[in-house]
Formats: C-alpha cells, structure tokens, sequence
C-alpha cells in the first residue's frame, strides 16, 4: 500500500489500567496492603526486607496484548510494544523499589512458568539514585539482566519492545530497549534523551498470542516498606511496508 | 485501536545530498525492487563515512516537520530490505540509518549516527550495526550478528528519546512470514550519546568491509515510518 506525504498523526499512548489485568501473581506474597489505580496513576505498596534482579519473583499483573490494542499479531509482521514508565510519586531512591514492563510468551500468562519467556524493562530506585533496567526470563527461569547509567533527572522510562516476525510457535522476537529522560511534555530538541540506556539482548519466543506484563518488586533485600506512584503509557504499532 | 505505521519507500530521485569520498561509487541508481547500487573494490572500511552514502531530510520524506506533530517521543523505524543480493562473498555492508540534522554528510564534525544493515560476507548474510559519533565512526560500536542465509531484510529502530538502536533481522522482507518469523539476530548499541536534533536525515551508506577485489552491486528497498507517541493527559 502506498500513501505518500500523508500527515503522520501522534500516536496517542493508552494508559495500563489494573482492572484490564487477567492475571495476578504474586509469588511470596510481597504486597504491602491493596495496590490502587486511577487516571492519576498505578500505586502499588510493597514489603521490605526481599529483593529480586527478576521481574518473575515480584507482584506482577499480566494483559493480553491483543485485548490492550485490538492487535491480532498475525495480521501483521512487525509490530513494537512501545511506551513510557512515567513516576508520579517516587518511592526512597535507595529503596530498592523497582518497576518494569515486559512482554511476554503466548502460551501461558505466567513467565515463571516452564515455557514463559519474556523481556522486560524499566527503573530501578537504588544507590540515590534512579537506573534503567533490563531482563530477560527464558523457559520460566531468569535468563540475567542488564543495568543503565544513573541519572538522577530521569523522570521517565521510554520502551521498546520489538517483536519480529509472526507465526505461532515460531516467532522469535528479539530484544528490547530502555531510554530515560527528564521531560514528557514535548519534543524537546535540546535535551533529547539522558544518556542511559540499557537492552535486553536475549531471543524471546512470544507466539502469535503474547502477554503484557506490569511487575513491582524490591531489587534487593532493603529493609522497610516502600511505596510508590507510576503512569504506564503503552502503544502497539504495526508496520505496513509500501 | 492500533493505527497501523506506513512506511515511505526512499528513492534515489528525492535524495537531499550525495556523498562519495574516494569515489568508489560506480553506479547508482533507482530501479524495479529499490534502489541499485554498485561500489568497486580493492578497499575497505567499516565506516559508512568513508563509502559512497546519501542523505535525505527525514522531515521531507515524511512530509511534516518533526516539531509540529508536538509529539513526547518518536521512534524511526527504518527498513533494509534485499531485493537483488550482491556476491555473497564480496565483503560489502549495506547500511542505512538516522543521523543528526545539523550534519548532512556523516563525516561533518557534528554529526552523530545510527546505522544498521546486512554485510555479505563469506558467502553469508549477518546483520550489521555501527555508530557514528561527533563525525567519527566509533570503532568498538560495531557489531555483526550471527551468519544466517536467510536473512532477507533488517529492521532498525531508533528512538529519539535517548539513544541506540535495535536490530533485527527477518527472513523475508515485507511479507508476513508465518513458517519462519524472525531469525532471532539481534544487536542493540547504547552506550554513545548520540544527539539527533529536531531535523534529522536518513543516510544510506555502502563499504567494504575487506579489500576484496571486484565491484559489487546489488538492489535494495529501503523504507522508513516514523513513530510519534503522545502521553495521555
């Protein structure tokens, strides 16, 4: 199909909503009371004193990728989960407090499960500081994890998670990406991004049916109970070649 | 829900500047299938600065300023697809990527890029990625991914907001691909900072990464979206 010089017009991100959710989990029972959300945000209050580098150990609500976006992923070749992780209140940035989103395997919502694959990215709240943060879960088991530069002004985690090809059963997706940057309310030609980055660099395989995930966890075992406030913006795209 | 992304084909005939330092191009030129290139050989290189590269202005090709969509966050997503393979032994990389808008020609002073591509090599396909930086092809940047014939196109993406690139490889360009999907070759670069302004280009950029003698040539489409994002209120 050939439309030239035709108005690109923004994309406008849909907000992740709990209530979407068709499965929570959460393994060891981290949650500190009953998480909220509204259109002001995700607020989810968690335990101290436990941590994981994986998003499969942390409370986590799973969505059905084409439920979110009325996106039947054969239809199409190519197409990317992208979006933004946008703080509303921060947790203690020593907390610990970690937040990510990933898109995981078709065959059963939960990717800690034997054939659960999965990448997911976001922020980490550690050391003072705010850091991105990648990892991957292949065949149930966490498969490692990838860490950006600190950088205090990040107020935002951008996304991408790029899925290749189609095709149930086959598909091989690969990898994602994490930018952070201070301001969402524009392009900003000045500023642009922050500099921290980091990817996911492992293949997933997602089938022709994947999952959203929103995990909450502790990165480490800080002690005390921590709280914290998040917009998830997302949007899936598909790419039609001319 | 989902508003598809329609990718724009580049074509030779709406180029904003052609560049061919050493002059090892041969012919170029529009064709059925893309865009046909030919390159000579007898010399190498790894940087998309030191071969024959073009430039279009993103903003035409897309036909808007990036500016007044307004928008929060953009990806490009560029599009390398291999319509007429060159010899699969002639060590030529193909490869296209976003690069700033201050600096038309990579080898400007400030010019920062991404690229990502295919390289022939061996008789083998592998994926390609390379990073420019302040005009200088930055060396430990580049990476080539794992050797698979198949391979028929990439797909870059390259997000505005912050840096890098993602890499990734199909088996067919253009088409849905229900038996096969996507090969799995994958490479991500983002440890430079990369500054691509509010006017950015698209380059399109042919070396050789060894000094293998003959020409080479070959036809490629190559196709580019572009992603804006708005935040909901």
């Amino acid at each position: 199909m050939i439309i030239p010089n035709v108005f690109d017009p923004p994309r406008r991100m849909r907000l992740l909503d709990l209530r979407e959710a068709v499965a929570f989990y959460d393994p060891g029972s981290r949650l500190n009371g009953t998480p909220t959300c509204d259109n002001t945000g995700i607020t989810v209050p968690l335990l101290g004193s436990w941590g994981s580098t994986s998003p499969k150990d942390w409370p986590r609500w799973v969505f059905r990728a084409r439920d979110l976006f009325g996106v039947q992923p054969d239809e199409n070749a190519i197409w990317n989960l992208q979006g933004l992780i946008e703080e509303v209140t921060a947790p203690g940035t020593s907390s610990d407090y970690a937040i990510c989103v990933g898109l995981i395997s078709h065959d059963q919502p939960d990717v800690a499960q034997p054939t659960g694959y999965g990448q997911f990215v976001g922020t980490i709240y550690n050391s003072t500081n705010r850091r991105p943060h990648a990892a991957w879960v292949t065949a149930g088991a966490h498969g490692g994890t990838n860490t950006g530069v600190n950088h205090a002004s990040a107020r935002h985690t951008a996304f991408l998670h790029s899925r290749a090809g189609v095709g149930a059963g086959h598909t091989a997706l690969v990898g994602s990406a994490v930018t952070a940057r201070s301001d969402v309310t524009g392009l900003d030609s000045a500023y642009g991004g922050l500099g921290t980055y980091t990817g996911c660099t492992t293949a997933a395989i997602y089938g022709a049916d994947p999952y959203v995930c929103l995990a909450v966890g502790r990165y480490s075992a800080v002690v005390g109970a921590e709280t914290a406030k998040f917009k998830v913006h997302l949007h899936v795209a598909p790419m039609v070649l001319q | 829900m989902a508003q598809p992304l329609f990718m724009r084909r580049l074509r030779l005939a709406d180029v904003s500047n052609s560049y061919d330092p050493g002059a090892r191009l041969v012919s170029a030129a529009d064709a059925p299938g893309g865009m046909s290139f030919e390159v000579t050989g007898g010399w190498s290189s790894d940087d998309p600065g030191d071969g024959p590269h073009w430039t279009w202005r993103l903003r035409d090709v897309l036909g808007y300023p990036l500016e007044a969509a307004g928008q929060a966050h953009w990806t490009a997503m560029l599009f390398l697809g291999e319509y007429t393979p060159p010899d699969l032994a002639s060590d030529l990389q193909v490869l296209v990527g976003l690069t700033s808008g201050d600096a038309e020609d990579i080898d400007a002073a400030t010019c920062d890029g991404q690229f990502g591509g295919i390289e022939y090599t061996a008789g083998q396909r592998k994926s390609r990625i390379v990073t420019v930086l302040n005009d200088g092809y930055v060396a430990g940047s580049s990476a080539s991914g794992t050797a698979n014939n198949a391979i028929r196109g990439v797909h870059v993406h390259v997000p505005r907001c912050g840096l890098g690139a993602t890499l990734s490889t199909y088996a067919r360009a253009g088409a849905v691909d229900s038996s096969g999907g996507g090969l799995s070759a994958y490479d991500a670069n983002g440890a430079y900072p990369l500054s691509y302004g509010a006017d950015p280009f698209v380059t399109v950029a042919l070396t050789r990464r060894a000094a293998t003698a003959g020409n080479a040539s070959g036809v490629w489409d190559i196709q580019v979206g572009l992603l804006p994002l708005k935040v909901r209120p």
